[in-house]
Order: structure tokens, then sequence, then C-alpha cells
């Protein structure tokens, strides 16, 4: 299959060509070089429109995520919607090997040919997830899928990432947690624009959703979008329909897609630098005239001003 | 540096112990695998929507309960169809003797019975998706 | 002159050390030296508790060990010596076998056979499709069959397993989880079409559902449904044929999960109050409950482990019963038992070392005391169609150890010693402390939703397992003392496709020839039940003497009480 193909297939929304091409985008750091297909796949990140709502869902683990997700693919299907899943969770440090169990919840949409899902390992990228995992998103969206989850585990770092790369962030928390809620204040306070509290059977609700109100007050300004505190027991379903009202409305509040873009405009940003450290810098500190150069310096027998001789050259 | 290798675990038929599946999953975890389970009572259907959508190097099935011939056999002509038979099949299990020959002639790369160390099936699956990546072989 | 027989007050220090520290010092540290110890560590088994050298007076001391307050007399609260003062001095503990597989008619003919070789019970159990609520026909049910146990899908199934004299039956374990009203119907319905009366018979079912969700998975309902249900069948039994054991909680399947003794004590009795509550709730006293309550426990090969555990499971029983409920009847602090030695260290590899190892159980159990029942698993393997020459070894290691040994001639032999009374407390404190921390979360009910049995176990599986892949944990023939290439072939129980077949025939006869909307109308009315909140046994009675199928009862269950996804309580691996 030539590589325009695979596009043309992801673009006609076949599974296996989308299933391939998140596989291509995922090994395509662990290839050495970049292969034809590859580059024809991330050409496609900056060609197809952005058409799809992107959700992230992000919360600490135990807090119901995945089941959270599996009543909203139930609800956006009911809608006659197509729905994508990228599922994001740890590597482990010590092996690089992981247990994705996030599918396992959402099973009963295996076979619905309008939902896609994807369990991805964060592959040890130091900030979690990462370039790799927004171009699966744009994969998605090449395919036309109406929503897109993220579902990640929120923890420092990745809440930050996945908040620049996503249209939606929903935050999830269980009563209980008030202490991750006050540890996660800074967190909060940046992100979150739908702060869900989820198992609501369990005692506690009250305190974390004054807390959360609290927050989100604290943090929204006037223009500012006010982060809604959404009450729901994704266990029974019950308060998914609102949860998805507040999406839609979040939706329409935010210019469109601006954070998708201002994330490209960083994505573009760092490619160029790593293009030019590629293309100039690499090659550059390879010669031996750098090397003796440099080497001179510090050595105090030649001036640091012919370093920058040397680079005008 | 090779990608870490992906692997899908099934449980089929109406057994739903915990205990092999679970040691396993950890144990591969350990060796560097990524695992996705995709539970329990797996009709061959879901099985291979899974296999497919995942683009997993390895599907594992495993089968307690003694109706592996429905099963497995199932599988592998839906994997042919989808154009994914080029995926390592393994089965673990309670598999008697003579239905391990016949689940390797339909397409089986192997047979795990009761017993098997977790380092030999791990260094199996090395070899194996090495061999399908026509690379060599993962540390 | 006896100088010679006096002792030189030197040498005599030299011969006896004053203390333990000096015993240490003076004695051991320099033996050592010479023959260092064949292992860093000595842990035993399953706790994983370190195993001092030497254990003296002191290490009771240390722990507040008290004559009456931790063993008492035997029959005598707080029964760790023994349940009954007499202890197995007068009767010995009852023999029992798992008995078999197949099809209705098999099953009668192996019954039969049982019987006349003068077993005490029958232990019946089902296959996959009927413990799992379906019938034979159910799409999931192809190729199960009547492959793990007998196939019930209607009365006519039991009328015809039980095709062969009845008067020497007075024993029945029916073992059949979430569908346990509908197994229970089908029985009463049956022997009563037989004529055999009820209560001439004792009928005694696990009824042990709440296991279910923590191991093995033979579940359908969600958990609180599930006990709602259990609760039903005991609370019929109890008040319409209250010779019959309504309730045995398998700690054993936990055991074989792998929990330790700790966790297998603690969690069995954490889940026993769970029922006790449900039916205290329904206006019974705990006097008439708790002695509905039994126990089935599984022992290990660690054979001061096994001891410690039996005579804690007594002790922190009757303080539970004291403490908690506060009873002061006999009938209720005392712990009825029924052990299950192990199959968890059965090897497959040199099967007949397990024999050994069956025999040392044996003795652990006798010595110990305390069970009434002993079930012997074959050492051949579950998975093997049990050999005759199994079924009589098995037969043999009771008796010699109940005659050869000497070991149940005399009560608690081991009390006293200091390792098994150290062993004995420290056993019978942690597993009170894990009780209170299990209440703390909210009793068993919420730990099993909340999924933390299934996450304990998942971690003791996980160590388990390396312990014996790295050889920390000896299994002699597995990873010690391996003999090369033994290619042992298991002989795995052939169902054949007729089989099947007979059973889809056998169902669809059923089917035409009932009085369907005398079936409907009875299906109906176990929805009403359902929604109500009324005891479900009695409308599941009428049903199936109209020749219900348990697959259209479950089915009215399921849509009513909705299914519990085995998926939902995956532990997080």
């Amino acid at each position: 299959m030539t590589p325009q193909e695979l596009v043309a297939n992801v673009i006609a929304q076949k599974p296996a060509a989308i299933a391939k091409a998140i596989s291509l985008i995922e090994r395509g750091e662990h290839t050495a070089e970049r292969s034809d297909t590859y580059d024809a796949l991330f050409n496609l990140l900056f060609e197809a429109p952005f058409c799809s709502q992107v959700i992230g869902i992000t919360g600490p683990p135990g807090a119901g995520k995945s089941t959270l997700v599996d009543r909203i693919i139930e609800h956006a299907r009911a809608d006659n919607k197509k729905v994508a899943v990228l599922a994001v969770d740890p590597s482990s440090p010590l092996t690089g090997g992981s247990i994705l169990g996030d599918r396992v919840r959402m099973q009963r949409h295996a076979l619905d040919s309008g939902v896609f899902i994807r369990s991805l390992a964060n592959r040890g990228h130091l900030g979690g997830l990462s370039e790799t995992t927004y171009q699966c998103i744009r994969v998605l969206e090449a395919a036309q899928f109406d929503f897109i989850l993220v579902e990640s585990i929120g923890i420092g770092q990745n809440e930050i990432e996945i908040t620049r790369m996503v249209d939606t962030t929903v935050l999830v928390t269980i009563p209980g947690m008030g202490d991750y809620v006050q540890a996660m204040k800074a967190g909060v306070m940046e992100f979150g624009d739908i702060l869900a509290i989820n198992k609501c059977d369990l005692p506690g609700v009250g305190q974390v959703e004054k807390l959360l109100n609290e927050i989100a007050h604290d943090r929204a300004g006037p223009d500012d979008w006010l982060p809604p505190v959404v009450k729901i027991t994704a266990n029974n379903g019950e308060g998914i329909e609102g949860l998805m009202k507040n999406i839609h409305a979040h939706a329409r509040f935010a210019p469109e897609h601006q954070t998708r873009r201002s994330y490209e405009r960083h994505l573009l940003d760092a490619m160029l630098q790593r293009a030019i450290l590629k293309r100039f810098y690499q090659p550059l500190v390879a010669t031996n005239a750098y090397q003796q150069l440099a080497a001179a310096i510090v050595e105090r027998k030649r001036p640091l001003q012919d370093l920058w001789s040397l680079l005008l050259q | 540096m090779s990608a870490p290798i992906r692997i899908l675990l099934a449980k089929m038929g109406l057994d739903t112990h915990t205990i092999g599946v679970t040691v396993l999953a950890k144990g591969l975890r350990d060796a560097g695998f990524e695992v996705i389970f995709s539970g329990f009572k797996q009709t061959p259907e879901v099985v291979v929507a899974s296999a497919l959508q995942e683009d997993v190097d390895v599907v594992g099935i495993s089968s307690l309960s003694g109706a592996h011939m429905r099963y497995i056999p199932h599988v592998l002509e839906l994997m042919k169809e989808h154009d994914i038979d080029d995926k390592v099949v393994l089965v673990g299990g309670v598999i008697p003797q003579e239905d391990i020959a016949a689940l390797e002639a339909l397409g089986v790369d192997r047979v795990f019975t009761m017993g098997a160390e977790m380092q030999t099936m791990v260094n199996y699956i090395r070899e194996a998706v090495a061999k399908k990546r026509g690379e060599g072989v993962v540390a | 002159m006896n100088a010679e027989h006096r002792l030189d007050s030197h040498f005599e220090a030299k011969l006896f050390s004053a203390s333990l520290e000096d015993w240490q010092r003076n004695v051991w540290q320099p033996a050592i030296a010479r023959t260092p110890e064949r292992k860093d560590e000595f842990l035993t088994q399953s706790m994983r508790w370190q195993i001092k050298p030497l254990y003296t007076p002191e290490d009771l001391d240390a722990i507040g060990f008290d004559y009456r307050a931790d063993l008492g007399y035997p029959g005598e609260y707080p029964y760790t010596r023994e349940s009954r003062p007499t202890g197995y001095r007068s009767n010995l503990w009852a023999m029992t076998q798992v008995t078999g597989f197949g099809t209705a008619e098999d099953s009668a003919k192996r019954w039969e056979y049982m019987l006349n070789q003068g077993l005490d019970a029958l232990i019946i159990e089902y296959d996959l499709p009927t413990t799992n609520g379906y019938d034979s026909d159910h799409p999931l049910a192809r190729g199960e069959v009547s492959r793990a146990g007998m196939a019930l899908d209607s009365l006519r199934d039991m009328e015809d397993a039980l095709n062969f004299p009845l008067d020497k039956l007075n024993n029945i374990m029916s073992v059949c989880n979430a569908p346990q009203p509908v197994n229970l119907a089908f029985l009463i319905a049956a022997l009563e079409k037989k004529g055999k009366p009820l209560d001439s018979i004792r009928m005694m079912m696990p009824n042990a559902i709440l296991i279910e969700y923590t191991c093995v998975g033979r579940y359908i309902f969600p958990p609180k449904h599930g006990l709602r249900i259990a609760t039903d069948v005991i609370e019929y039994v109890i008040r319409n044929h209250p010779t019959w054991a309504p309730l045995s909680v398998v700690g054993a399947q936990l055991y074989a999960a792998r929990a330790n003794p700790v966790q297998e004590i603690a969690f069995s009795f954490a889940i026993a109050k769970t029922y006790i509550d449900a039916l205290l709730e329904r206006g019974f006293t705990i006097d008439e409950v708790a002695p509905y309550v039994r126990h089935i426990t599984g022992i290990d090969t660690d054979f001061f482990e096994a001891i410690a555990k039996l005579r804690a499971y007594r002790k922190v029983w009757a303080r539970l019963m004291k403490e908690h409920y506060g009873t002061q009847k006999e009938s209720s602090l005392r712990l009825q038992l029924m052990s299950s030695p192990g199959t968890m260290d059965m090897t497959l590899q040199q099967p007949l070392n397990n024999i050994a190892r069956l025999g040392i159980q044996m003795l652990a159990c006798a010595a110990a005391g305390g069970a009434y029942t002993m079930n012997t698993p074959l050492h051949d393997e579950a998975h093997a169609l049990p050999s005759e020459e199994a079924i009589a070894i098995g037969a043999a290691i009771h008796n010699i150890v109940a005659h050869e040994s000497g070991v149940a001639d005399t009560i608690d032999p081991l009390a006293g010693s200091y390792y098994v009374e150290y062993m004995t407390k420290r056993m019978a404190d942690e597993v009170w402390e894990e009780i209170e921390k299990i209440d703390a979360m909210g009793g068993g009910l919420k730990a099993i939703e909340d999924g933390y049995f299934q996450r304990k176990l998942a971690e003791q599986q996980c160590m388990r397992n390396r312990a014996i892949e790295s050889g920390e944990r000896k299994l002699i023939g597995v990873n010690y003392l391996v003999k090369p290439q033994e290619k042992r072939e298991i002989e795995i129980f052939k169902i054949d496709d007729a089989t099947e077949q007979r059973q889809l025939e056998r169902l669809r006869t059923i089917k035409a020839e009932r009085n369907n909307d005398a079936v409907k109308a009875h299906l109906e009315k176990i929805r009403a039940a359902c929604r109500d909140g009324s005891n479900l046994v009695p409308p599941i009675l009428d049903a199936v003497k109209e020749y219900a199928t348990l697959g259209e009862i479950c089915g009215v269950m399921r849509e009513e009480f909705g299914e519990h996804d085995p998926n939902a309580l995956t532990p997080d691996m």
C-alpha cells in the first residue's frame, strides 16, 4: 500500500487503515529515519480540516473515567454521532511495558462501526502525553469522527499537556478526593473546563462540590468561561445528559478550536526548532573546525569572538 | 530500537477465573510488552474487532472451559476475512494434545498449556514478533 | 566423696545457658559460623512470616499469651483447642469426595455406585451454562454443555439424575451458586416426585454467591441482588427445612485464589457477617441464624501454618459471635468447619508426589481438629477423570491418618508448642484487625463492590507466581528437583457432541410438551416477587413444577436485576 493509499483509506474511514496509521505514528519515534508513509501521514495532520470535537477526560485513577467514556459513547451513538477514543495509560518506567485496561470497560461498543477505540501507552514520554497523541487525534479527525475522546490519568504534567491539545477538558473526581482537589488546585485553576464529580452515590459529594465551585469562581474572570460543576454517576448513566449539554455549551463559547490551533502553533515552532537543529546545529557541531575552536577557546588560546565569526561563515 | 510489542489478551468461554490472566498480564508488562485486556466471555467477533483497532502484534486467547474448538477456529476465520491474519496467535489454557495439533494446523502459532513458564512465553513472543516484523529479536 | 557426681559450677555454667541470649551468643552463633543456615530467610509458605530458629516461653510472653483467654478447654469459649469436648475421640471426621460430570444419566449411574460403596454424601456440580443461568440451547452454552458438571435445564433433568433407589441417599450437597433458588426448587420438586420424604434427607448448599464476586466469577446479578437471592434461599430453608444447611462460606475458594490464611479467614468472616446481617434484618435472631453458617477451608502443605489457621478459625469465630453479636449460646459460638486439603499445591509434574502432600495436609487437619468433614481432592487433578486408583488412595489416606498416626487419639495434641501457640495467636490477632478494617470500609458487600478483595487477591496471585518462578518458593517437581522432560498427558474429560445434542433434544421436547401458558403465568409471578421483595423460592418452585427452564427463570431475573459485568470488576491490573 502506498502512503497515498493509506491516507486515502483513513479519510475513507476504514478502521484497518486508521489502526495502521496510528501505529505508524506511534512507531515514528522508534524508527531511525522517517519513512515516506510517515511523512505523508504527518503532512495530513496539517491538511485535514478541524471537524471533530475533541474532549479530554482526565482525572486520577479510580475516578471512573473509562466508565464515563463508555456512557458518553452510548449517548453520542444514540444521536448517530461517530465516536473515537484514545485511552492513554502510563508505561512502566522500569520495564517500558504497560497494561492498557481502559478498553475493557467500553467493549460493548467494540462491534459498532461508528466507534473506534484505541489504547495507547505513553511510552515514557516524560511529559506524559506528547506530540504523538496529538498526531493520533489528527488521524482520527482526518477520518471525520464527530467526537474524539482522549482519556488519560491526570497527574501533574499530564493534565497540562492534554488541555492544550483538546477543545474541552473534563476533569473527573469522586467524593472523598478533597485532598486530591486541593493538591490539584493549581492545575484545576489552569484548566478543567468542566468539573465532573462521579460516583455521586458516595458520601461527601457536597464537600467536593463546594471546593470545586470555589476554585472555579476564583479562576474565572467576568468574561471567562465559568467551569460548571456537574454531578454524575457513570455506573448507571445519571447526569450524562447534563454533562453533554455542558460540553456543547463550552464548544459554543470557546472560539472555534482556538486551543488546538494554539497548540499547533507551538507544534510548528517546535518542529522549526528541530529542523534548524538538524539542518544547522548538528552538522556544525560535528565539524573539526568547530571542535578544535571550542577546545582552543576553553584553553584560552582563542577568543570567544572567533566562534561568532565561524557562525557567520 | 524496535517499537514495544502489543498483545491483546482475551478470555473466551464461560469461565471467568481471573488468576491466570491477571498474573499473565503483569508478567508480560514486566517483560516490556503493552498488554490490552479485551475482557471476559469474549466472542470471536469482539476479539477480532479489538485486535484490528488496536493493531496488536499478538492475539492471546485464554480458554479454560474446554470449548476452545468452537471459538478459536472462528477467530482465525474472521482474522483472515479482515486481512489481519499476519498477527501472532497464541492460545493458553486447558487444551488436550490432539486439539493442539488441530489448532496449530488451522493457524494458531503456539499453544501453551497449564504450567507454562512466563519466561518461556515471553521469549517465544519476542522471537515470533521479530520474525513477523523482519527484525532482530527485541532485547 | 561424691565429687564426681557434683557438677563443677564452672562446668555447669558451661553446660546450661542461663538465658536465651546466652544460648544465642555462646552456643548458637558459633554453631552458625561453622555450619551456616541453609537459607538466608526462613518464611512460612503463605503468610511469609519470618520463622525463627527457636521458639521459647518468652515468645508467648511477648505476645501476651494466656491459657484461659487464648485457648480454654475443648468445647468451651474460645474453642481454640476444639469445637467439641471429645474431639475425634468419639467420632472421626466424615470423609467425602467430589463426584463427577456428565449427563443426568451418567450422574445417576455414578451416584448409585458411590452410595453402594458407602460414601457419606453426594456432591453435585453443574456445568458452566447452568451456573451462569443459561439453558443448554443458549448461544454461549455451545461446547460447554455437561462439561464441568451436570446440565440442568428443567425438572426432567433432575428427575432423571435421581433415577435410582433413593433409600440409601441421606446427604446431598448441591453447588450451584447464582441460580441457587432454581436449583433448590428442582431438587425439592424432584425428590417429592420420587416420593422421597424431604425430612429424610439432608441438603447442603454452599449458596456462597458473595465469594464468587471476588474470585472464580460464577455470578450473574449485581452483588446486592446476589445477596438478596441467597438470603431468600437461606430464609426459606430455615423456615421450611430446618435440618438442611443452606449456607457454606467457601473460604477454600479464596484460598484457591491465593488468599493467605489471614485473608481467607477475615474475608470469609466479613462475608459471613453480610449474610447474617441480611437475615437479622428479616427478623431472625442471631441464635436462629448463626448455627446455619458453615465454613469450608482450604489446607496447604505448610504443616504448622495449617494448624495455626484451623485453630485461629475457631477462636476468631467465637470471638466474633460473642463480641459483635452478643450471643452466649454454644450453638452460635461454635464454628462449623469443613476442610478441603488443598488443590493449590498439587502439581502436574510427578503427580504421585501429591499423595505425600495430601498426607501432610490431612495430618494437619487431624492434629488441629475441628473439621467435621474432610474432602479429598484426588492426586491426579481435577481436570482428569478421577481414576478409581485415586479414589481408593484418597480414602486410604483418610484411614491411615485416622488409624495409624495416632494424631486423632488425643485432643489438640500440639497445644502448648511455643511455635504453634505463637502462630495461632498471631494469626487470630491479625484476622481480627483485618475484619475491623473491612468493617471500617463499610462491610463485606461494600468491599466487594469497591473491588477490595479482588485487588488483594490479584496482589497475592502475582506474588505467588513470582515466588515460584524465581525459585524462592520451592515446589518439588516444578522448580526444584525437576525431572527432565516429563511429558504428562492430562486426560481431559471428553464430552462428545452427541451428549450436547441429546440435551438439546430433551429441552425441545420439554418445551413442546408442557403447558406453556402456565409457565408464562408463573414467570410473571417470579417477576413480581423480584420487584416487591417477597421470597423468590415459592414462585420459582411453582414454575419449576410446570417445567419452566432454568434459563427462562434466570432470564426474568436478569431482566429485573440486570447483569453484573465481569469486565467491570476486572482487578486493576
